[in-house]
C-alpha cells in the first residue's frame, strides 16, 4: 500500500511537471494556465486523498504565490477570510455542546419523546439526527449518535448483517444526519466555506437566516423521503421496542439533572443563533461565532487544553487554501477561460445547467469528501452561471446544497463511515436505497428550485 | 491428534462457514482451534476520516474508535461462545483464540504457533475485478500460508 502510495504521488508530480511546461492554451495569461494546473493538482490530491485534505490545500497556497499567480501577502491573508473564522468559532461551539454532554441530552429527549412503535423509533433517531445537525457538525452527530444508536440494537437484540430493521436504524442515523447537515451553516463546513467563496469573489452575503428561508423547506421534504425510502427497502421485523424505550429511559436517568454547564452552553448557543439570525447580517456571522466562543471561556465554560481535544485545527487549513484556490481561479480569468471551453459545444437554458450542476455534486460527494467537491466544483459554477446569467448565489445553493447529500458511499461523508463501521449493513444495503434516495433528492432539489425558490425571491 | 483452525474476523464470518468446520472437526475427530480477529482497519479508518475529512479532534474520534472497537470485541467474544457450545455439543475438543489486527496477519501468527492440518475461512462474494483493485486478505493468506486453505464462500 505504501509503495504504491509513492509510485501515486510520483506520477502526480510527473503529471503536474508536464502541465506546467505543455499546458500553454490560446486565449489564457500565464497566470490563468497556472492557476489551472494548480487547480488540477490539488483537485486529484483531493480525490485520490493520498495526503490529508488540509495538507493539499495549504500546498496551494505556497504555489500560488511560487508559481507567479498571485502574491505572497495576498494568498496567506486568504486564511483570514470571514467563512474560516465563522467555522472555527462553530467548531468550538459544537465542541462546547459535546464536552458539556448537553448534545447527548438532546438525542436523548428527543429519542424519548415520541410513543414507541417500530416505526416511530425510526423516525424519531432520523429527525433526532437531522435536527441536531442544524446545530452541530454532521459527523459530530453521527459520532455522538452512535453509541445509542448501538445500544438500541443491542438491547432489541437485533443481529449484525441480518436484522433488517439493524440496517434500517444505522441508516436513519446516517442519512438524518446527512440531510440535516444542508439545512444551516453549522452543520457541515462546506456551507461556509462557498459563502466564503462568494464573499470572496462578489462581495456578496447570504444571511443565516436567508440560508434556513431557502434550504430548511427542501431539508423537511428530503426527510419526508427519506423515511418512505427507508421503509420500502427495509421491512420491520422486530414488534416490539419496549427494551429499546427502557434503554434510552435509563441513559436519559443516568444523565441525572441538567449541570450548570450544560445550562451555561445552551444559554450560549441559543443566544448565539438568535443573534446569526437577526444581527448576523449586521455585525458578521463570522464575529458573532468568535465572540460566542470567547464567552465559552469568559464564564469558564470550557478550557482551551479541552477544545484543543476536539476541534482539528488542520479545519483552518483546509478552508483557507481551498477559497485561495478559487480566487487565484477567478482573479486569474482561468474560471471564466475553463466556462467558454468547456460551454462553447453546447447550448443550455439556465435550468438544464442548474440540473446538471447539481447532478454532478450530488454524484461527485458520493466519492470525495463533500468540501473538496465545493472546493471543486463552485469556482466553476461561478464561472458558468455568469455565462446563463444566473446569480452567484443560485450557485452557491445549486452546488452546496446537493454537495451535502451523499447517501450511498462510506467514503461520501463521515456520517455514512460512522454507521457503516457498525456492522448492521453491507455497503451493497446502502448503494441500493442510497442511490435510490441520491435521485429523488436530486429531483425534489430541483422541483424546489422551480417552485419554492421564486416565491422567496430567488429566481433562475 | 489433527488441528483445524477456522479463522473468522469481524467482517469475515458466516454460519455456513462455522457448520462446515463443526461439522469438518467432528468427522476427522480434530481439534478445533477457533480463532476471531477483531478487525481494526475499518475502525482506523473512521479515525483517520474523523480527523482528516470531518476536522473533529482526538478525543471524539478516539471515543469513536474505541467504541466501535469495543462492540466488535464484545461481537466476537459472542461469536466463539455460540461456537463454542455447538463444538461441546457435538463432542468436538476445542479451544478459542481473540486476536486483534490485520487479518492476513493475525492469522499467521496462530498458524505458526498452532501448526494445524487445515484452514478453514469465509470469503464474501465480489468480484475478481474488485479482489485484483482492493486486494483480498484471505488470497493473501492463500499464498503466504504452510497449511492448506478452504474457503467456504458466503450466502
Amino acid at each position: 500500500m505504501r509503495s504504491w502510495r509513492t509510485v501515486i504521488l510520483l506520477f502526480i508530480f510527473i503529471g503536474f511537471l508536464l502541465l506546467l511546461q505543455f499546458f500553454k492554451p490560446e486565449g489564457l495569461n500565464l497566470q490563468g494556465q497556472r492557476a489551472i494546473v494548480i487547480f488540477i493538482l490539488c483537485l486529484t490530491l483531493w480525490i485520490t486523498n493520498i495526503i490529508p485534505l488540509a495538507i493539499t490545500s495549504l500546498l496551494a497556497i505556497v504555489l500560488l504565490p511560487l508559481l507567479g499567480v498571485m502574491e505572497t501577502h495576498t494568498a496567506f491573508s486568504l486564511f483570514g477570510n470571514r467563512a474560516v473564522f465563522f467555522i472555527l468559532g462553530a467548531f468550538i461551539l459544537a465542541a462546547a455542546l459535546m464536552k458539556s454532554g448537553l448534545s447527548t441530552r438532546l438525542a436523548l429527549f428527543f429519542l424519548t419523546r415520541i410513543k414507541k412503535t417500530p416505526q416511530s423509533l425510526l423516525l424519531s433517531v432520523l429527525l433526532a439526527s437531522a435536527f441536531l445537525a442544524f446545530w452541530m457538525p454532521e459527523h459530530a452527530v453521527a459520532a455522538l449518535m452512535f453509541p445509542i444508536i448501538l445500544e438500541i440494537a443491542r438491547s432489541l437484540k437485533l443481529k449484525p448483517r441480518e436484522s433488517s430493521y439493524g440496517k434500517a436504524l444505522f441508516l436513519s442515523l446516517a442519512w438524518g444526519a446527512v440531510i440535516g447537515g444542508v439545512a444551516t451553516f453549522l452543520g457541515g463546513a462546506r456551507n461556509p466555506l462557498a459563502i466564503g467563496m462568494l464573499w470572496e469573489e462578489y462581495r456578496i452575503k447570504i444571511g443565516f437566516l436567508e440560508w434556513m428561508i431557502a434550504v430548511v423547506p427542501i431539508v423537511l421534504v428530503m426527510l419526508f423521503f427519506a423515511c418512505a425510502v427507508i421503509r420500502i427497502f427495509f421491512k420491520i421485523d422486530i414488534e416490539d421496542v419496549t427494551m429499546a424505550e427502557n434503554t434510552l429511559k435509563e441513559k436519559l436517568n443516568q444523565l441525572g439533572k441538567m449541570g450548570r454547564e450544560e445550562k451555561a452552553v445552551g444559554l450560549i448557543m441559543l443566544v448565539t443563533i438568535i443573534c446569526w439570525m437577526t444581527l448576523g447580517n449586521k455585525i458578521g456571522l463570522a464575529n458573532i461565532a468568535i465572540l460566542s466562543a470567547i464567552s465559552l471561556f469568559v464564564f469558564d465554560i470550557v478550557q482551551w487544553k479541552e477544545i484543543e481535544e476536539y476541534v482539528n485545527w488542520g479545519v483552518i487549513l483546509m478552508y483557507g487554501g481551498a477559497i485561495a484556490l478559487g480566487f487565484a481561479l477567478d482573479h486569474s480569468q482561468a474560471a471564466e477561460w475553463l466556462a467558454q471551453e468547456a460551454l462553447s459545444p453546447f447550448k443550455l437554458t439556465p435550468f438544464v445547467f442548474i440540473i446538471i450542476i447539481a447532478f454532478v455534486a450530488i454524484f461527485l460527494t458520493e466519492g470525495i469528501s463533500n468540501v473538496a467537491a465545493v472546493a471543486i466544483l463552485l469556482p466553476l459554477g461561478f464561472a458558468l452561471g455568469e455565462s446563463y446569467n444566473l446569480s452567484p448565489v443560485i450557485m452557491v445553493y445549486a452546488i452546496a446544497v446537493p454537495a451535502g447529500l451523499a447517501f450511498s458511499l462510506p467514503m461520501g461523508t463521515p456520517p455514512n463511515a460512522i454507521c457503516y463501521a457498525a456492522g448492521y449493513y453491507r455497503i451493497s444495503d446502502a448503494v441500493k436505497a442510497g442511490i435510490f434516495l441520491n435521485i429523488i433528492s436530486w429531483i425534489i432539489f430541483l422541483l424546489m428550485t422551480r417552485i419554492y425558490w421564486p416565491l422567496i425571491g430567488l429566481k433562475l | 491428534m489433527k488441528t483445524i483452525l477456522l479463522a473468522l474476523s469481524t467482517i469475515r464470518q458466516s454460519p455456513k462457514t462455522i457448520n462446515y468446520a463443526l461439522k469438518k472437526a467432528k468427522k476427522e475427530k480434530a481439534r478445533l482451534v477457533i480463532l476471531f480477529i477483531v478487525d481494526s482497519d475499518l475502525p482506523h479508518l473512521i479515525l483517520d476520516k474523523m480527523m482528516d475529512v470531518g476536522f473533529m479532534g482526538d478525543k471524539p474520534s478516539l471515543q469513536l474508535y474505541q467504541s466501535i472497537l469495543k462492540e466488535y470485541k464484545e461481537r466476537g467474544k459472542k461469536i466463539t461462545e455460540e461456537i463454542s457450545q455447538e463444538a461441546k455439543s457435538l463432542g468436538v475438543e476445542w479451544s478459542t483464540l481473540i486476536a486483534e489486527g490485520e487479518f492476513t496477519k493475525e492469522c499467521l501468527k496462530v498458524i505458526e504457533k498452532e501448526k494445524p492440518e487445515k484452514i478453514i475461512l469465509t470469503r464474501a462474494e465480489r468480484s475478481c475485478l474488485s479482489r485484483f483493485l482492493f486486494g483480498s486478505a484471505v488470497n493473501n493468506l492463500k499464498q503466504k500460508s504452510p497449511s492448506p486453505i478452504t474457503i467456504v464462500e458466503e450466502e
